[in-house]
């Protein structure tokens, strides 16, 4: 799964451990979606939508 | 899944982890030194003496798997596989040695229980597991990247 994450937290000026401390997960976590090591789970992927104000979709896409 | 956040699950971690390591520490040689002191101490004293020093490592596995629980997600199924692996090549340790054993290929050993390393080896087989996994998967522990 490919994500927009990289590019909305530069759009704030935040680091990762900014945006780790506020979805409370680690620096790794963060760094592991997005470069798409990982994909979080339902409850997390809402979380960050709900921390950027935008559709969970406008963040998280199919690969294909 | 918990009301604890991912920092306060590290600190609560580390909390119970590193006094109880201490208080091991202390145990495996105030046991024997107290023992030593003794004219002919009794069976019981050796028995009580024996649990006691093994509890701490109970109260580690338990405090482990509070973290599992309370830490965040991606750390909890990396922790999870390095866990796995740890215990899984232990144990294939343990089932050759015992083999080995069985067959006469090695002595059995006569003055400490071999029983006594399978702890220690599953936390090294764990560590080196962890350690080699975020390895693979890119992981850095202090490096920020932006």
């Amino acid at each position: 799964m490919r994500n927009r994450l990289k590019e909305l937290r530069g759009a704030r000026g935040w680091s990762q451990g900014t945006l780790a401390e506020a979805l409370d997960v680690s620096r790794q976590s963060v760094n592991a979606i997005e470069t798409g090591r990982y994909d979080p789970s339902l409850p997390l992927a809402f979380k960050i939508a709900r921390l950027f104000e935008v559709p969970i979709e406008q963040i998280f896409f199919d690969s294909d | 899944m918990n009301n604890v956040s991912f920092r306060q699950a590290n600190r609560r971690y580390l909390r119970v982890f590193l006094p109880v390591m201490v208080l091991y520490g202390i145990l495996c040689f105030a046991g024997p030194y107290y023992l030593a002191s003794l004219d002919a101490p009794a069976t019981w004293l050796f028995a009580t003496l024996a649990v006691i020093n093994a509890l701490p490592i109970v109260v580690v596995f338990w405090v482990m798997a509070r973290f599992l629980r309370e830490t965040d997600e991606y750390t909890r199924r990396n922790q999870s596989e390095a866990l796995l692996t740890g215990g899984a090549i232990t144990l294939s340790i343990t089932f050759f040695w015992g083999f080995l054993e069985q067959y006469q290929v090695i002595p059995k050993w006569e003055y400490v229980s071999v029983m006594m390393l399978v702890v220690p080896t599953f936390f090294a087989c764990y560590g080196i597991a962890a350690f080699y996994q975020a390895r693979q998967r890119g992981d850095s522990l202090s490096c920020e990247t932006d």
